[in-house]
């Protein structure tokens, strides 16, 4: 090829670059968007998985319903297949700073794991440092920017209404050093608990060591097979399944073993505990006895006492009444004595008067001797018998009145001296006698006197003895009262001592019995433990990144095709208007003598320059921007670093490869009759392309309605086929495009109000637990009822079952209603095309449609239902029911007694509530979450922002459909204007020289554009349709059916912006036709 | 009183980069109603100008042009498609007819945006085309689609007929035949007709020839006893 041909296709490039540019932003397009929506899905998934190897994101998570201990980790270790493992703890609870408290997820952090860089789930630190001391802490991202929590701030673990924390974690103050993101949540769901409002707002990475748990509750795993596999792909997921199997069997021989050693270990405990109660009882019983004895000790001496006090009472006055005794004997003796003592006074005073009367009787006497001798006699005689006689006896006076008689007689007979002599004698005698009793009395006397002298010293003696005995007795009773009197005291305190530790001793007893009580309780209810295994699929956040990048794919599948097949159009016809308008140039280079080949390559330069130019935009723009812009749309739903957007050499191969054919292709096509013709044939201006009859014409009465404006319209759609079927294909893609993002926002958007609002028509879903009977729903009812933010409730049997036939298994919820009356308030169950209603039979079971397309059963077909226990009963499928999330199967309770042989025992509630503003459920959930038979309590609102916040991403992905489709739409019209009008300018002209307005100008042209935009519009409504049913059942999954028809006004605004973007390219056009010299009309034909 | 058509000290400059072309360098001239009026001179003369200027086609640099008593020289853009479309009827060299339309239809065409059209079927008896009403210009020769072209500006029951070269792509006979028809038109009908061509051998029929050279009025002559055009010499 000759210079001057190169320069021809350079002149020619810059004298029709509104074709030359048409081709290359059509082919532009096409590449980037097969390039870079292709990309995306992998790009998103590259990011993640990326992202995933970076932090040594867990391949599993393994939970258990006792947590780990050394013997479960050695029999995890066991399991083949495993890199790493990193046992760890969490636990939810109260995070406060200041007023704010929020429901997080406390989790372990291996501080020096985390620093070397060999933890998993590694913390991806946004902010601040990793923590280096026990009391510090890294806070979730999400916390951070909630805006209450700053670095350097100190936060504690709140133990209000929460105490137990305190078993988990023993540390409660903490600084916050840092915040970070994790790769176990990367959107922004961060899990549910039972505390609180059960909404969990983060986590919290704490040092390892302030948890205070005996077991681990998680165990992080990765898998050793999986090195080098993306975490999307198939290989990934199998051999993750494998080893799963392979943990759940480790599970199934480890379980039951640390079951048996639970057991053994609460028996144990139990044991103890009861020895420590046998023990305390028997403690306590010896105290209360030992007390019991010293009172009886106490008593006894006390009575001891008391006798010893009598007696001394009953000795002293013994005592006293002798000493008494003997006084009074003294006294009357001393009386006696001092009487004798008189008398003998007396008596010696008369003797001493007779005496001295004597002497002068004597006198007398002596004279007298004689005759009284005689009487004397007498009188002697008698005095001796008196004597005999003692003076008291009354003989004694008689005979001494005889005597005294004798002696007067004696003396009557003798004479005086006689008598006196006598009398003398006698008184002689008689004092003699007197004397001598005297003598004798005064013996007796001092004798007495004698004895009564010693029977007084006698008594002193006594009266002294009593006295000292007396007064020491006393002293001795006194002490012994005292005594007493202090033992009382000390055994009061030692009674009230005991009294009250008894009292404690007891209660404690008790609740130690309580406590073995419930410990044997307990034991009796241990169930082997289980292992949950938690691997990505099960990570909301990771299944729902995949499902969107899996989207993203599939929108990836559809439109590219649809870009390449209009870049072939526009080529099409862009290269065949060039070959035309060449074809005399061709025929002079064939005259000179250029080959067919030399001929061609111009053309095929000519696309291909502007093929090449495109394709290198386009996958420069394309693998950036598409990526970017929905990596960035989703980076509203997930955390994660900034995508990664490698040049794809497969797709960017593929685009490039798609469209430089899709540009030459046609270009070598067009060229080829003319190449084939011969020159001189060739420089002959071509006849005009003759003007035909179009089928419309026979239609009389419909054509001559039009005028001729119209009349040339309709020919000319149907002269150019090539630019017909171009323009028709360009915008019905467009259409489709712009229907398919609004189709897809609307497929989604309207399942929302239909799960939630017509057939869920409960809002909130309450878990009961175990044993929930007649007195808790009593309580439940009363508490339900009486909230006036709750309308309605009913109870049902909720239950996880695997539905399968031989189109395979699936798993979803059994749903029993317990009351089938009020079953219909709470859900519909009807036929989603015509919203027949559905009832709940006896003899089959109602299932929801997805599971039905899943499964490719019918009504009347048998599917089979298996439950946790592994229980398979067969039913017959008695109704398909519209439904959208989740898979679903209905029985009524007479079906389920009939097949299960025992009656559903209903363990959730559906309410309905009057207010559904997030408060309102916080606090609703809060109250119900404090009854011990509620299990859990969840709202459908937050359902339903799931939902919204999906929509929101896909907002972005609609905005860079309806761009794509502004572009596609804006380079189909720009090519067919710009070549009908570069076709027509003699016509155009020669109106104008007839004197056609600008605007009736303008519109000979522009009803062609509109009749055939009109038409791509109906077309690309149609082709929309099944793009969108293509692409809605491609991208949704399995738990979720979106609507498969979208409402009629998705239609109506795809067919308004597409028109839209035609009429904005008509008015750019219109300046071009304005300036249209009316020379033109002047010129010959070419 | 001035003329039916009348053209004073017109110029037109055109601007070709550095150079400025004199298209029209201060004509002159006027034509009566109902005259038969050729315009000749060699290419480049600026005859073409002066045909695209009186036919509003394009606007004046200086001078006035004055039809029928308005001066379209001051007309703007509207003014003059609004002119083009009642007062004048086109005949190009190349017919210009539309491909898609037929005959019938070319000549409805242009009829059914003026104010008071001839009718049609009419107008294309009348030059000779009846029997091919309802074919396709492609089913047509040249000088029936020439005459086709006539028709369509006729229909238009225009003021002035202007025409650019009609003969320059047809043979002898049928240029002859296309010439006679015009000239019967401005016999029979009265109608201003103004030829522009090359071929001076055409003036010898008109009522007013002009010739124009370099842009300038050479020569103005009114022709007493145009020659009939049978008897023209080709």
């Amino acid at each position: 090829m000759g210079r001057s041909m190169w320069k021809d296709i350079l002149r020619q490039i810059k004298n029709t670059p509104r074709r030359f540019f048409a081709i290359l932003l059509i082919v532009a397009l096409g590449a980037a968007f097969f390039a870079g929506v292709k990309a995306t899905s992998p790009d998103m998934k590259l990011t993640v998985d990326r992202y995933f190897d970076d932090y040594r994101a867990a391949d599993i998570r393994l939970l258990s319903t006792m947590g780990f201990d050394g013997g479960d980790l050695d029999a995890i270790r066991g399991v083949d297949g495993i890199r790493t493992m990193q046992p760890a703890y969490s636990a939810d609870g109260f995070l406060a700073n200041g007023d704010n408290r929020q429901l997080v997820n406390f989790q372990s952090l291996d501080r020096e794991a985390a620093a070397d860089g060999t933890a998993l789930n590694a913390p991806v630190l946004m902010e601040g440092r990793l923590p280096e001391a026990a009391d510090e802490c890294l806070i979730d991202e999400q916390l951070m920017t909630s805006g209450a929590y700053r670095i350097g701030d100190t936060v504690e673990i709140a133990t209000e209404d929460d105490e137990g924390i305190t078993d988990s974690i023993s540390r409660l103050r903490y600084t916050i050093v840092g915040s970070a993101r994790s790769t176990y949540y990367i959107s922004l769901e961060r899990g549910s608990s039972a505390k609180g409002t059960g909404s969990v707002s983060g986590f919290v990475l704490l040092p390892k060591e302030n948890f205070c748990l005996s077991v681990y509750t998680d165990v992080y795993l990765t898998a050793s097979d999986t090195v080098g596999m993306s975490r999307f792909s198939d290989s990934y997921s199998d051999t993750i399944d494998d080893l799963c199997d392979r943990l759940e069997a480790g599970g199934d021989q480890r379980n039951p073993q640390r079951l048996k050693e639970l057991q053994d270990e609460a028996d144990e405990k139990l044991a103890d505990a009861r020895q420590q109660v046998a023990d305390g009882e028997r403690e306590l019983n010896e105290n209360e006895q030992e007390l019991k004895d010293a009172w009886q000790e106490w008593e006894d001496s006390r009575r001891q006492l008391d006798d010893g006090q009598a007696e001394y009472d009953r000795e002293m006055a013994n005592g006293q009444r002798k000493l008494d005794d003997a006084e009074k004997t003294l006294a009357a003796a001393e009386q006696e004595l001092n009487d004798k003592r008189k008398q003998l006074d007396e008596g010696r005073a008369a003797l001493d008067e007779g005496l001295s009367a004597l002497e002068v009787k004597k006198q007398e006497l002596d004279t007298g001797e004689a005759g009284l001798k005689e009487l004397a006699d007498n009188i002697a005689q008698l005095e001796a018998a008196l004597s005999l006689i003692p003076p008291q006896a009354p003989q004694w006076a008689a005979m001494n009145k005889q005597l005294e008689q004798l002696k007067q007689t004696w003396e009557e007979r003798l004479p005086v001296w006689q008598a006196g002599k006598a009398a003398y004698e006698q008184g002689k005698q008689q004092l003699e006698e007197q004397r001598l009793e005297l003598d004798n009395g005064e013996v007796a006397w001092q004798a007495g006197r004698q004895e009564y002298e010693t029977g007084r010293l006698d008594y002193e003696e006594n009266r002294a003895l009593f006295e000292r005995t007396k007064k020491e007795k006393a002293a001795e009773l006194a002490d012994a009262r005292k005594q007493l009197e202090e033992a009382r005291v000390r055994l009061d305190d030692a009674q009230a001592e005991f009294d009250e530790k008894s009292a404690d001793a007891r209660r404690e007893l008790a609740d130690a019995r309580q406590e073995i009580a419930d410990g044997e309780k307990q034991r009796a209810e241990l169930e082997a433990p289980e292992w949950i295994l938690l691997d990505l699929d099960k990570n909301a956040g990771f299944a729902g990144y995949q499902q969107d990048a899996d989207r993203i794919a599939a929108i990836g599948m559809v439109f590219p095709l649809i870009f390449f097949l209009v870049a072939a159009l526009v080529s099409l016809t862009n290269m065949t208007r060039m070959v035309e308008d060449d074809r005399s140039e061709i025929g002079l280079y064939k005259a000179l003598g250029y080959g067919r080949m030399a001929i061609a390559a111009k053309y095929l330069i000519y696309s291909g320059v502007a093929a090449s130019v495109g394709i290198v935009l386009g996958l420069i723009v394309g693998q950036k921007l598409f990526p970017w812009v929905i990596t960035d749309a989703y980076g509203i739903l997930y955390s994660l670093p900034p995508a990664l957007m490698p040049a794809n050499a497969e797709y960017s191969l593929i685009a490039a490869a798609g469209s430089l054919a899709c540009a030459v292709v046609p270009a070598f096509l067009v060229c080829q009759t003319e190449l084939m013709s011969t020159p001189a044939s060739l420089m002959r201006p071509r006849s005009p392309k003759e003007g035909k009859r179009i089928l419309l014409e026979r239609i009389t009465p419909i054509w001559k309605h039009l005028n001729f404006s119209k009349k040339v319209t309709c020919r000319n759609i149907f002269r150019y086929k090539k630019r017909l079927l171009m323009t028709i294909f360009g915008i019905a893609g467009s259409t489709a495009l712009v229907f398919i993002g609004f189709g897809l926002r609307d497929s989604i958007h309207s399942i929302v109000g239909k799960q939630y609002d017509e057939i869920q028509k409960f809002d909130m879903q309450v878990g009961l637990k175990d044993g929930f009977d007649s007195t808790a729903r009593e309580e439940l009812d009363r508490l339900l009822d009486e909230r006036e933010d709750v309308d309605g409730h009913a109870y049902f049997l909720q239950k996880s079952v695997d539905i399968l036939n031989d189109a395979g298994m699936k798993s979803g919820s059994l749903l029993v209603p317990a009351d089938m009356d009020t079953f219909e308030q709470f859900i519909t169950l009807r036929e989603r095309r015509g919203h027949a209603p559905l009832t709940l039979k006896d003899d089959g079971v109602v299932i929801s449609e997805k599971l039905s397309m899943l499964l490719d059963v019918g009504v009347g077909d048998i599917v089979r239902l298996k439950d946790s226990d592994n229980r398979v009963v067969e039913c017959r499928v008695d109704g398909i029911t519209e439904n959208y999330v989740h898979h679903y199967v209905y029985m009524s309770p007479a079906l389920y007694e009939q097949l299960m042989g025992a009656a559903p025992v209903s363990n959730a509630v559906l309410g309905q509530l009057g207010d559904t503003s997030e408060a309102g459920e916080e606090a609703l959930s809060a109250v119900l979450l404090q009854q011990d038979y509620v299990g859990s309590a969840s709202f459908n609102t937050s359902l339903r922002d799931n939902f919204s916040d999906m929509i929101e991403a896909l907002n972005i992905v609609v905005v860079v459909l309806i761009l794509s489709a502004a572009a596609l739409a804006f380079v189909v019209l720009f090519s067919l204007t710009t070549i009908n009008i570069d076709e027509r300018k003699r016509e155009l002209a020669t109106l104008k020289v007839l004197g056609f307005y600008d605007k009736e100008t303008a519109m000979y042209i522009y009803r062609e554009n509109m009749i055939l935009t009109l038409l791509g519009i109906a077309a690309g409504l149609v082709l929309g349709f099944f793009l969108l049913l293509y692409v809605i059942t491609t991208a949704e999954m399995d738990m979720v059916m979106f609507a498969r028809s979208v409402g009629w006004t998705n239609y109506v605004i795809a067919a308004l912006i597409t028109l839209l973007f035609a009429l904005i390219v008509n008015v750019l056009m219109n300046f071009v036709i304005k300036k249209i010299d009316m020379v033109e009309s002047m010129k010959s034909v070419e | 009183m001035a003329a039916y058509v009348s053209l004073q000290n017109v110029t037109k400059l055109y601007q070709m980069g550095e150079v400025t072309v004199h298209a029209s360098d201060g004509i002159t001239f006027d034509i009566e109603k109902g005259e038969f009026a050729v315009v000749v001179g060699p290419s480049g003369a600026g005859k073409t100008t002066v045909l695209n200027m009186l036919g509003g086609m394009d606007t004046c640099d200086g001078g006035k042009i004055l039809v029928d008593g308005a001066e379209i020289s001051a007309y703007n853009h509207k003014q003059l498609t609004t002119y083009r479309r009642h007062d004048i009827g086109f005949v190009f060299q190349f017919y210009n007819l539309v491909q898609n339309l037929t005959a019938l239809e070319n000549v409805e065409l242009a009829a059914q945006i003026c104010r008071e059209p001839l009718d049609a079927r009419q107008v294309l008896a009348d030059v000779g085309l009846q029997e091919r009403m309802n074919n396709f210009p492609a089913q047509l020769s040249g000088g029936e689609q020439q005459r086709v072209s006539i028709a369509r500006a006729l229909a238009k029951n225009p003021k002035l007929l202007l025409c650019d070269e009609p003969t320059g792509a047809l043979d002898d006979s049928t240029g002859r035949t296309v010439l006679e028809l015009l000239h019967r038109t401005c016999r029979e009908t009265g109608r201003t007709v103004v030829v522009i061509t090359h071929n001076q051998a055409i003036a010898p029929v008109a009522d007013r020839v002009i010739r124009i050279r370099n842009g300038k009025v050479q020569d103005m002559k009114v022709n007493e006893n145009p020659m009939p055009v049978e008897r023209i010499e080709w």
